[in-house]
């Protein structure tokens, strides 16, 4: 049976009816596309659904808690009751140009897969999958990228995956292996000269996705939202900068989940982090 | 307690799910290819068997399986694959294949797939004794 679950992009869920519930889908893009927010948004409508969520991302917990206040999208009191779990890869963030050379070591998917059960996980953020997909010999490359999909799946949670707008001719082939294995894929365009972002669906599976796009802005309090149609020979708006990071008290201790995993990884306690171990849930 | 075989030639996988499968209270035989396999389900008493796909030797992995699936019906058989084609799925599948799992992230639901076909069966499981992955 086709069970679907709301994306929390109101456009996106007019059209398609939502994702599928408990499998993935890929969000390709450049920076500023807004990736990040809508893995918020996606979690805040978990939220709203009283499902649980759990969000990995580059980006230090507490400039999301931020990020998410800025666009008044309801996550930072769910990350106090410990509905909504924030890791970090790293407690010092690289930019997304260094990226590439974060890369997880063996046991990584053992401690998510033990925080997404522990907590009655059911959406997940993956921000970015990079970490995920390095491999330092890419000959088992699509076997890994379908066994990790498979997996995640297995876990019975939503998730969404980020990744970079690939620009080297091996990072298109790992984007198509990628969207080879998820059943939907959203790319979503940005020209900042002209001040465009465009909302592409390339796949949908079982449906056409429409060739055209959709425009967006992403606005302070509102988040991703359509742009109001253009009238013939109107120029569009230039639409209003994202918010950046505001001042405002970051709910929660950021945890780095790479970190964490690392040390492990070094022969320091390898125990099972339990009841919110590693996770950012409201503590002192 | 059940006896479990692990048909796989990748010393690396075999040593991954010796340690989860013995860790869970459970014995444990090894064949290294699909002869051996073979060989091995037939003497011994097996409740469960985990085998690769991709094996060496004159006995394709889908043969072995088709073969241990007349053999044994009686037995749960587990696949173990990297990428399977929709068709190897649907095969596997209407061979009455218990439950597939990919390589490598999949590989950490062994114990849960195990758990869950003996406890299907009504199989007491012993005391499970926690292991790191």
């Amino acid at each position: 049976m086709i069970n679907k679950t709301p994306l929390g992009i109101a456009f996106f869920d007019a059209e398609y009816g939502g994702v599928f519930r408990d499998r993935s889908l890929l969000v390709t893009g450049r920076s500023e596309t807004g990736k990040t927010k809508l893995g918020l948004h996606f979690m805040a409508q978990g939220l709203r659904l009283q499902e649980r969520g759990l969000m990995l991302s580059t980006e230090r917990a507490v400039d999301l808690a931020i990020m998410a206040d800025s666009l008044d999208i309801p996550v930072s009191g769910a990350v106090e009751t410990g509905a909504f779990t924030l890791l970090e890869y790293n407690e010092f963030v690289p930019g997304r140009d260094r990226e590439a050379s974060i890369m997880l070591p063996p046991d990584g998917f053992v401690q998510l897969k033990q925080i997404i059960e522990t907590n009655a996980i059911r959406r997940v953020v993956i921000d970015t999958v990079l970490p995920w997909i390095t491999l330092p010999d890419p000959t088992h490359l699509a076997e890994h990228l379908f066994s990790l999909v498979r997996a995640f799946e297995r876990l019975g949670v939503t998730t969404l995956f980020t990744l970079s707008q690939p620009v080297s001719a091996a990072a298109i082939r790992l984007r198509k292996m990628l969207e080879d294995v998820v059943p939907i894929s959203i790319t979503l365009l940005y020209e900042p000269e002209a001040g465009v972002r465009q909302w592409l669906v390339n796949k949908y599976l079982g449906l056409s996705p429409k060739a055209a796009g959709v425009r967006y802005d992403i606005l302070p309090k509102k988040g991703i939202v359509p742009q109001p149609p253009v009238m013939v020979g109107e120029r569009p708006a230039a639409p209003a900068p994202a918010p950046g990071p505001a001042p405002g008290r970051a709910k929660g201790r950021p945890t780095s989940f790479a970190s964490l995993v690392l040390n492990q990884s070094a022969g320091a306690s390898r125990s099972a982090p339990q009841g919110g171990a590693g996770q950012t849930r409201g503590e002192p | 307690m059940a006896k479990i075989l692990i048909i796989e030639d990748e010393p690396v996988v075999v040593s991954l799910l010796k340690r989860i499968i013995t860790g869970m209270g459970h014995d444990v035989v090894v064949a290294e290819d699909g002869v051996q396999g073979l060989a091995l389900a037939g003497s011994e008493n097996i409740t469960i068997i985990v085998s690769d796909l991709h094996m060496p030797g004159e006995i394709s992995g889908m043969d072995l399986i088709r073969r241990l699936r007349s053999a044994k019906p009686q037995c749960a058989i587990v696949v173990v694959s990297g990428y399977p084609s929709p068709d190897v799925m649907g095969e596997c599948e209407q061979m009455g294949i218990t439950d597939f799992l990919t390589k490598p992230f999949e590989m950490t639901f062994v114990q849960a797939v195990i758990e869950g076909i003996l406890r299907s069966r009504g199989t007491a499981a012993p005391t499970q004794q926690k292991q790191p992955l």
